[in-house]
């Protein structure tokens, strides 16, 4: 079972951990994880000395939630935090059973009743058929190191952090695509960084870029390593060495200027850091993409990331301010923070969704704002997905979006029930909502109906008043409102749903998940087609058991951004990432033929770059490339991502 | 017949793998109990498209006249100038004159007297179930369109009643207006599930605007399947007829404008051992008009009860995925930024549909199950080039046998019942009007030309008596011969080829036969860029046969062309007749293009011919008509529009000089000379 390899584990973390207090939400910063280095390679390990660069006073010290050996608390091969995941217990004599660890999400520690048998039911799961990953790899089974020692002996002059232990360079060599993870599972990458670095601000930055040029190795960003698009893995014909990058040093928020309600913030910090410091001083940034408790800011601009409210706040391009960046040609800058700019094509873009390909951001100006008084969940029952895009249709005509609103197909619902936690099967409705909805229960179909979450923001006047027009809008196409309890669970998952993929692995299910966005009067037959090629092509696959959902997660005036999820159980199948790369190759051709496009806010980074000349035209590409010619010259980002 | 006999094996080729297609005899059970309780018994159809809707005549209606794409049609006409409520009664017109019922009650009627005529006129009527089955799976998951062969008016209602008899969801067919006007069976048709179009309706934009979306909102609303003719028009040769690709292409949009996820479809091969319209058919082909559509022309035809039609055979092929055809030819990426009403179909676009058309045909071509009558033709065709109109019963079943075995081999699936013995003696049983055994043990060809049925229609010929004679036997065989054509032509071809270079590089024999392709590319069919693959098949059999040689590079013919090769020159011969007397006919002269051209070709058909050479049915306007398409489009001639406004054809004098020198020398090298 998964746990028993878990439980080895945790007594290595244990050991690491044992000058730490237990429960780390604000866990020691890099600079004490000095004990954890291990080892004991020769490698320097002087911990974190904020080296003053010469042109900035340092700001106070630092708080990272996640250290910089990332492997103390994060899962090495998995997502997520060590202690949160998904447990199979056996009663008994009795049937297996759910549940969720830890105490960092509001499902944690609970038992899930009815989880187990809806994995059953639609995948197909054997629980007494289980495949535990493999073991950590031994120093010997990580790829070796390709040394440019006159690099390593630059940094060391610098005193710029560094490590070439096999567990930091593999950390840094992927994402989180179901590709990459099942490589972590159960073999090893052909090619990983050789070095990794910690520069601590943007001058260091400067210095390792320079390096770099003059000794020529090649250079991969990494940020919170929540990329879905393989943009982290390592070009396997690299013949330079490969330095990652690593920006998490670069973390702190350097002023907030409370009269523009802006903020100077290090482009490495990460989401859930980013809040809680700024909602200490009572602001917030509002950027909340599905992964900001382990994304970083840098990451955000480089793959134009969109967050869960930016009906609210905007997605980054409108957050952003100014934007600088590190390139081998120099730095990237704009001086000016005026809230417009009429000053030529916007240079600052050449970076936003770069992914890594120009340069490195350092430092961004973000805009924020003063944390509202009130944030509240809803959410609304409709008899059918086309009804609920009907309401959301008139949401988005009216432009009364409410921070977020997301509809689920019914596939999708019923995935959200069976993660209930025990209650009655009416346990979803909250009481005031039961009576109308029983009334009128006998009108909806448990296969057909589906469900829109929402959150607000604001004042309480505001919220209520957003409230009562979505309800208005519900109505008029059948919709009934469904209470708090259902709209904050869905959003719980959002966050949980990543979890449950590493379960899935132990029983041979394998899942992803895929956006893009599309115009309004082709978000219907984009959902119904591509679930149809999907389920077409696992047809023509011989996949029995599948899982293909999908909702829509964002509007827009002229469109909506639709993600879809994808879990097969690929017992009896030899290859289940390859399977499951064509398939969403076909999905991807499909969505592109019904007018969707390349990707919302995932990027295309290397897995979906064959479809960027069906994206933008030759020229278009051509100027991209002028551009990258331009600041990197000699291919020092590497990563080969976008074009 | 011997009703019973339920099921029948066909051997298909062997070696291929296949399993043995077990066909079943619709009329089995009719045989054996009351038409009436078959027609009135409780009916419910079982395979409906899963995300289909039910809608009514009205609704489907409304639907067409809400469509982005009618709407659109009508404000560009009121900008032009019209008044929006004469357009919008203008749909309403077009749509009550277009639009079908589809009533149950109808179909019934149907049920109880179509059994009725098929009992009396035909023997077996042979479908594959398996292809059934897999239709009616395949119904469930995607929109389907059902393309049926046309040879026969037998045609129409019979994949209606083929989905009665198995209770598949009911087609929606799309049938000429030409039938509408047929008192009653119009609206029998109507009420039976068919829809009426315009036989040219291009340049009217509304109509077209409407026809499209009536035609979306079937496959895509309603999700039933849509029956229609890919070729078009019942074709008089036998042959299959180049696709029309109007309708195939309006169906395509609804996958290459992203509005469904894919499209099966599916061919469905109807033969038929004898064809009710034969005659009717070499008539027309030879000059004489096809008489009107009408109730009393149907009902003349009731003579027709009298005779026996042997067997027909049905194959439902396998689905062809519009999305897996069309994907790696299209970029859907390009229009799906524009509202798919304002996307016309690119060049590209229907380009590639016309590939699809190609492609369906072969697929149906596939599925045709050879009578040991067409196979029978051949010969007897042979027999009338050589001036005989008999030959002992015994070699006709020698001949006839050797060239099932071969054409088994390649590929063919022969319904032959019993041995081939017994068969052949069927065959002259049902086609005895053609040809019959004599007491003497010989089979005699008959005599079919009628004076009185050339001169009823009131049209002059322009053929000579003594011509017709020959020419009307000749082009009901030549019927028949068709119906086995796209087996042999390939290696017909590439003999053609061979016989005209003799010894050849690979090389030059594929180049002459690519230019034999494209040259009789409208008579035969061909998939668009499968050159490469027909030349391949064309010289495989031929050298499997043992009839050419590949060594180093040079391909031989052994022993100056063994029998298969002199049948497969036969057959070819009264093609490369018309072909080669249409290409001098048109390098004469500069044409007014109005169908003189056509009359003087045939002309010069007929004046090569001499009663006893054969290849009357090198008469064929059919086949004038596709040489003169063929050769315009391989640069022998370019259409100019003079100053009186009228369009000629002006040969090109090289090109067409070079075309009619291969033609010539390839007449020459047969093995059977002409009166040139």
């Amino acid at each position: 079972m998964a746990a028993s390899s878990a439980r080895d584990r945790l007594t290595v973390i244990r050991r690491h951990l044992a000058p730490h207090p237990r429960d780390s939400d604000l866990q020691g910063h890099g600079g004490q994880a000095e004990g954890a280095a291990g080892g004991g390679d020769g490698v320097q390990n002087k911990g974190i000395q904020w080296q003053t660069a010469s042109d900035t006073t340092p700001p106070p010290h630092p708080h990272t939630t996640i250290p910089r050996k990332r492997q103390d608390l994060l899962k090495w091969n998995g997502w997520g935090y060590q202690d949160s995941k998904f447990l199979v217990h056996k009663e008994k004599d009795k049937d297996y059973y759910v549940s969720f660890t830890g105490s960092r999400y509001k499902i944690g520690n609970l038992v899930l009743p009815h989880f187990a048998s809806w994995v059953k039911e639609t995948l197909g799961v054997k629980f007494d058929d289980c495949t535990p990953p493999q073991p950590p790899p031994q120093p010997q089974d990580y790829p070796a190191s390709i040394i440019n020692q006159e690099f390593l002996d630059e940094m060391k002059r610098l005193g710029i952090e560094m490590s070439i232990e096999g567990e930091d360079r593999l950390f840094r060599a992927h994402g989180h695509t179901l590709a990459e993870v099942f490589v972590l599972r159960e073999g090893m990458f052909p090619r990983i960084p050789d070095v990794v670095v910690w520069p601590g601000n943007h001058s260091e930055v400067v210095k390792v870029v320079a390096a770099a040029g003059k000794h020529n190795v090649a250079l991969i960003p990494f940020g919170g390593g929540t990329s879905v698009s393989g943009a982290l893995l390592c070009p396997e014909e690299e013949s330079r060495p490969i330095v990652s990058l690593d920006t998490s040093q670069m973390c702190r928020i350097l002023w907030v200027d409370e009269k523009n309600l802006t903020a100077r913030i290090e482009a490495g910090i990460i989401g859930q850091d980013l809040e809680k410091q700024l909602q200490a001083r009572g602001y917030t940034a509002g950027h909340e993409p599905d992964s900001y408790e382990f994304s970083s800011l840098g990451g955000w601009v480089a793959t134009r990331a969109s967050g869960m409210k930016k009906n609210v706040y905007g997605n980054i391009e409108d957050l952003v301010l100014q934007v600088r960046a590190v390139t081998p040609r120099g730095t990237i800058d704009r001086y000016t923070a005026g809230p417009r700019l009429s000053a030529g094509p916007d240079t600052q873009n050449f970076i936003m969704g770069s992914e890594g390909t120009m340069g490195v951001v350092t430092e961004v100006t973000l805009k924020v704002r003063p944390v509202p008084s009130v944030r509240r969940y809803g959410s609304v029952v409709f008899p059918d997905f086309s009804s609920g895009l009907a309401c959301m249709r008139q949401v988005a005509f009216h432009r009364c979006q409410p921070a977020s609103i997301r509809l689920m197909d019914n596939q999708q619902f019923k995935f959200g029930h069976a993660l209930k936690p025990p209650t009655g099967l009416m346990g979803l409705l909250s009481d005031g909502i039961k009576k109308i909805y029983l009334t009128r229960i006998r009108g909806f179909d448990l296969n057909t109906m589906c469900v829109a979450t929402l959150l607000f923001e604001g004042s309480e006047q505001d919220v209520a008043q957003q409230e009562r027009r979505i309800n208005t809008l519900a109505l008029e196409v059948g919709g009934i409102p469904a209470g708090e309890a259902n709209g904050e669970r869905g959003y719980m998952l959002t966050f949980v749903i990543a979890y449950i993929r590493d379960l899935g692995f132990d029983y041979g299910i394998v899942a992803e998940s895929f956006e893009t966005s599309v115009p309004w009067d082709r978000v219907a037959t984009l959902c119904h087609n591509v679930k149809h090629r999907v389920h077409s092509q696992c047809q023509e696959r011989g996949i029995k058991h599948r899982f293909v959902t999908c909702r829509v997660t964002q509007t827009y005036d002229a469109g909506a951004c639709v993600y879809f999820y994808f879990a097969f159980n690929y017992r009896g199948l030899s290859d289940p990432v390859h399977v499951y790369e064509e398939i969403e190759t076909n999905a991807r051709n499909e969505i592109l033929g019904c007018g969707g496009s390349i990707s919302h806010h995932h990027g295309v980074g290397k897995v979906r770059r064959q479809w960027m000349s069906q994206t933008i035209s030759e020229t278009s590409l051509g100027a991209l490339r002028a551009v990258k010619q331009y600041f990197d010259p000699d291919n020092i980002f590497a990563s080969g991502n976008l074009i | 017949m011997e009703g019973a006999v339920g099921h029948t094996a066909l051997s298909e080729p062997s070696g291929q793998g296949k399993p043995t297609c077990q066909y079943i005899d619709l009329l089995a059970e009719r045989r054996q109990s009351s038409d009436l309780r078959w027609a009135i018994r409780e009916w419910k159809s079982v395979g409906d498209y899963k995300y289909g809707n039910h809608l009514t005549r009205k609704e489907i209606f409304d639907h067409v006249l809400q469509s982005d794409r009618v709407q659109h049609t009508i404000s560009q006409l009121v900008e032009g100038g019209k008044d929006q409520e004469v357009l919008i009664n203008e749909v309403e017109e077009i749509l009550e004159q277009m639009g079908h019922t589809q009533d149950i009650s109808v179909i019934r009627q149907f049920a109880f007297v179509l059994p009725k005529i098929m009992k009396r006129i035909y023997g077996k009527v042979m479908i594959n179930e398996e292809g059934i089955e897999k239709l009616r799976s395949t119904l469930v998951e995607t929109p389907v369109v059902l393309l049926p062969t046309h040879r026969s008016y037998a045609d129409f209602l019979l994949v209606s009643y083929i989905a009665y008899h198995f209770n598949l969801p009911l087609p929606v067919i799309a049938a000429g207006m030409d039938f509408m006007s047929m008192a009653v069976i119009g609206d029998k048709l109507r009420g039976s599930g068919a829809f009426y179009i315009r036989r040219s309706f291009m340049d009217n934009t509304l109509y077209w605007a409407v026809f499209q979306e009536y035609v979306l909102t079937i496959v895509e609303c309603t999700g039933a399947p849509l029956e229609f003719f890919l070729e078009g028009t019942r074709s008089r040769s036998g042959k299959s007829l180049p696709p029309k690709i109007g309708l195939l292409g309006c169906v395509s949009e609804c996958w290459l404008r992203g509005r469904l996820p894919d499209l099966a479809i599916v061919p469905i091969s109807i033969s038929y051992e004898r064809t009710l319209e034969e005659k009717l058919y070499a008539y027309e082909l030879l000059g004489v008009p096809k008489p009107k559509e009408s109730t009393s022309g149907l009902l003349k035809a009731t003579s027709i009860l009298k005779e026996n039609y042997g067997d027909i055979y049905i194959t439902v092929g396998d689905a062809v995925s519009v999305r897996e055809f069309l994907e790696p030819l299209v970029d859907r990426h390009l229009s799906v930024a524009t509202p798919s009403h304002l996307a016309p179909l690119s060049r590209p676009e229907l380009s590639a549909c016309e590939s699809l058309g190609y492609h369906m045909l072969r697929k149906i071509q596939q599925g045709v199950v050879t009578s040991v009558w067409s196979v029978m033709c051949i010969h007897l065709q042979r027999v009338l080039s050589t001036g005989q109109w008999s030959l002992p019963f015994d070699t006709l079943v020698q001949e006839t046998a050797w060239l099932i075995d071969l054409l088994k081999r390649i590929g063919a699936v022969i319904s032959v019942e019993g041995g081939v013995k017994e068969s052949v003696e069927r065959c002259l049983e049902i086609h005895r009007e053609v040809a019959r055994l004599g007491e003497d043990g010989r089979v005699h060809i008959q005599r079919l030309y009628n004076h009185s049925l050339a001169t009823t229609n009131g049209t002059k010929m322009s053929l000579k008596g003594t011509s017709l004679i020959n020419a009307v036997t000749e082009q009901v065989l030549q019927h028949y011969i068709n119906k086995v054509i796209h087996l042999l032509i390939r290696p017909a071809l590439l003999s053609l080829a061979l016989i005209s270079l003799h010894t050849t590089t690979l090389e030059k024999l594929k180049s002459r036969f690519e230019f034999l392709r494209s040259l009789f590319g409208y008579d035969f069919i061909f998939e668009k860029n499968a050159e490469g693959r027909d030349f391949m098949e064309g010289l495989s059999v031929m050298m499997w046969c043992g009839e050419a040689s590949l060594v180093q590079d040079h391909v031989h013919l052994v022993q100056g062309g063994g029998r298969f090769m002199k049948t497969l020159l036969n057959v070819l011969s009264p093609f490369v007749l018309a072909y080669f007397c249409t290409a001098r006919t048109l390098a004469s002269q500069e044409w007014v293009d109005n169908g003189e051209l056509v009359a003087a070709s045939q002309l010069a058909v007929e004046n090569c011919l001499t009663p006893g050479s054969g290849r009357y049915s090198a008469l064929s306007l059919d086949s004038i008509r596709h040489a003169l398409r063929a050769l315009t489009r391989m640069g022998a001639a370019t259409r100019i529009t003079g100053e009186d406004g009228k369009v000629r054809l002006k040969p090109v004098v090289q090109s067409v000089s070079s075309i009619v020198e291969v033609l010539g020398h390839l007449i020459r090298s047969q093995p059977l000379k002409h009166k040139l």
